[in-house]
């Protein structure tokens, strides 16, 4: 449990030094070593629990914890209606003001009496985002390094708020690691919280805290827009565990799925809870925000959008797949990650700035995965978990890319990408292995599309199976036009090459060969997010097992 | 698992063609390679060639973004209603499931 403590705690450490340093230099090498760090630790974490598959916590001085966590969020509310009122926003204050007060009154009241055994918990699914978050939460850290050295050097009448924004970064990632390692869903409200408001400050970075002439007022419209959508799934959040506790008497998430799959209803609660992962993961009708939150600096995108903290909303929704299925939490679950995936990759066409199509193609991704945790099948959920780590590699990695391309060629646009390979030789070639790994063979992309397609032809779904085979293929269309337009090979362009930071470069290699290797190895580290419900018992499991037919 | 026997044959068979193509792409050939013809003649370096107005042509290559058929405002609005009506029709049969009990 130690470990669990430390990924959380580590990382909030470092984000208080990092927001009192101003020196660049100090700043690189914390930031350098605490990645190494951080991931070192989550290494150990999953070696640690892999044999035994996972544990229960109990906490000692639980209660305290609760009442700390109580108090911050009165403290974040605050804050988040002075933002809102300073800027005229407040639809923001609003739900805050709604939000708070009821999840308040229900632990002071009901809550209070609610006993909860196990308030921390390491399992698969949790080992693998734990895997995500400090390995490739990290490398976007160290990336980010040179990333915001170009961008002080692009805005240059903008204060230098460096210091702030990596305070941001790693507070983010120490909120991811509480989210996936909570068993109390108050606690896990309280990190999804926290992790709302980190991208709430991190899209307005260009624009919440400037005075008025340097203000980005794009910036600030669509840091709200996220607020308030993140707000909205936060009150579901809320809703769902007031009717768990009233109803069941528990807050525990585990006992939850355990009174689920015994056969009764947990339809109410799980219907709020999916309806909070669905506003995280940005799913239609909700998908505005992530779209506006491109204007936020690159390693933002990369992280929270992409690879993290979109993945929270989906992870809860893998996590309450098995009392999704065929009731009408599940049902609408399924029909909304479709719907989206389809017309999402269908918009992701008539897209030429590079972020707008890789946001688009993250919602419609997220959508498949949310269809999956809908459908509630073990082979499902199994295809929702690859999907999970094959997009969250591929995705950052295009991201990291296009966030260098941009700095050095000046342009977002797929339509001033091409000749790439003359002008930044080794940033092609990893664009180009970022954009294979996300839809060609036999990379992982395409592997989990199959099983997704396994399973959903296995549930019988008809409208699933049409919107995969269609979405599938509009995938086609944008990713082979990027790989075209750098493939081209164009007349009289120099290298500039030498002006990119070798923390970018380091980092984009990295993510390279983890994306060859994740797909590579797949095979044999099945056993790693083997389903929850795997009916094979985790001692007798042997590497074979992976080819059993039944 | 989801992904029968067969199903993980195929895949490494696919895995391993990928790495045979790359090593048989590698290599020198004894054949002419003569220079492209574009849309007027080469001016020797493969990427630009002679226009019809006697200047320098460079080639380029555009994308089709369909904008008409899958513009992203018109996929939004077809998203936010459908999606919209699936999550209304599902929160209030279960609002009304959790009223009706009280």
């Amino acid at each position: 449990m130690s470990t669990i403590f430390f990924l959380i705690g580590f990382p909030l450490i470092v984000a208080i030094v990092l927001l009192l340093l101003k020196a660049d230099v100090a700043r690189d090498i914390i930031v350098k070593i605490s990645a190494a760090v951080i991931a070192a630790a989550s290494i150990y974490l999953v070696v640690q629990h892999f044999n035994s598959g996972g544990q229960y916590f109990d906490v000692p001085k639980a209660a305290t914890i609760g009442y700390v966590m109580m108090a911050i969020e009165v403290v974040l509310a605050i804050i988040i209606i002075v933002v809102g009122v300073m800027k005229k926003q407040y639809l923001a204050p609003i739900f805050a003001l709604i939000q708070t007060p009821l999840l308040i009154w229900f632990e002071m009241g009901t809550g209070h009496s609610i006993e909860v055994g196990y308030n921390v918990y390491v399992d698969r699914l949790s080992m693998i985002m734990v895997l995500i978050i400090g390995i490739i939460g990290s490398l976007i850290c160290v990336y980010a390094i040179g990333y915001m050295k170009d961008f002080q050097k692009h805005h240059k009448s903008a204060p230098d708020r460096r210091p702030y924004f990596f305070f941001l970064m790693f507070v983010f990632l120490s909120a991811m690691f509480g989210l996936v390692m909570s068993n109390n869903l108050v606690w896990m409200y309280f990190f999804w919280e926290i992790t709302s408001l980190c991208s709430f400050f991190l899209i307005g970075y260009n624009g919440l805290f400037h005075k008025k002439e340097n203000e980005d007022k794009v910036a600030t419209r669509n840091a709200f827009r996220a607020l308030v959508m993140n707000l909205a799934g936060g009150l579901g959040f809320v809703i769902g565990i007031i009717t768990l506790g009233t109803t069941y008497g528990t807050l525990e998430l585990n006992t939850m799925l355990t009174i689920g799959t015994m056969g009764y209803s947990v339809v109410i609660p799980a219907i709020f809870l999916a309806f909070a992962g669905i506003t995280k993961a940005a799913q239609m009708p909700f998908n505005s925000w992530l779209l506006g939150a491109m204007v936020a600096p690159t390693p933002t995108s990369a992280l929270l959008h992409s690879s993290t903290m979109v993945k929270a909303g989906v992870f809860l929704i893998i996590k309450l797949a098995p009392v999704l299925g065929n009731n009408v939490a599940g049902i609408m679950v399924a029909l909304v990650g479709g719907i989206t995936f389809l017309l999402a990759s269908f918009a992701a066409i008539s897209q030429s700035n590079a972020k707008k199509v890789l946001a688009y193609s993250t919602v419609a991704n997220l959508g498949l995965i949310v269809a999956c945790g809908g459908i509630g099948s073990a082979e499902a959920v199994w295809a929702g978990i690859m999907l999970i780590i094959f997009h969250a590699v591929t995705k950052s990695l295009l991201f990291l890319c296009v966030g260098t391309a941009e700095h050095n060629i000046g342009s977002r646009d797929i339509e001033d990408m091409d000749g790439l390979f003359n002008r930044m030789p080794r940033l092609a070639s990893f664009m180009l292995i970022g954009i294979a790994g996300m839809f060609l063979a036999p990379f992982g992309m395409l592997i989990s599309k199959w099983a997704t397609m396994v399973a959903f032809v296995d549930s019988g779904n008809v409208i699933l199976v049409v919107i995969i085979c269609f979405g599938s293929a509009a995938t086609a269309f944008y990713w082979t036009k990027w790989m075209g337009k750098l493939s081209a090979i164009m007349a009289g362009r120099e290298d500039i090459q030498k002006n990119v930071h070798r923390e970018e470069t380091v980092v984009h290699m990295i993510l390279s060969v983890l994306t060859v290797i994740v797909c590579l190895g797949f095979p044999s580290s099945l056993r790693l997010w083997s389903s929850p419900i795997c009916p094979i018992p985790t001692e007798q499991w042997k590497p074979w097992h992976c080819l059993r037919t039944t | 698992m989801a992904l029968s026997e067969n199903n993980m044959i195929i895949m490494v068979i696919m895995i391993a063609v990928l790495i045979l193509l790359f090593a048989f792409l590698f290599g020198r050939t004894t054949k002419k390679i003569v220079p492209i013809y574009m849309a007027g003649v080469n001016t020797g370096d493969d990427l630009t060639f002679i226009n019809s107005m006697e200047g320098k042509t460079e080639v380029s290559l555009r994308n089709w973004y369909m904008e008409g058929y899958f513009g992203e405002f018109k996929m939004n609005v077809i998203g936010v209603i459908t999606t919209g009506i699936v999550i209304v029709v599902a929160i209030g049969m279960v609002a009304g499931a959790m009223l009706g009990g009280m």
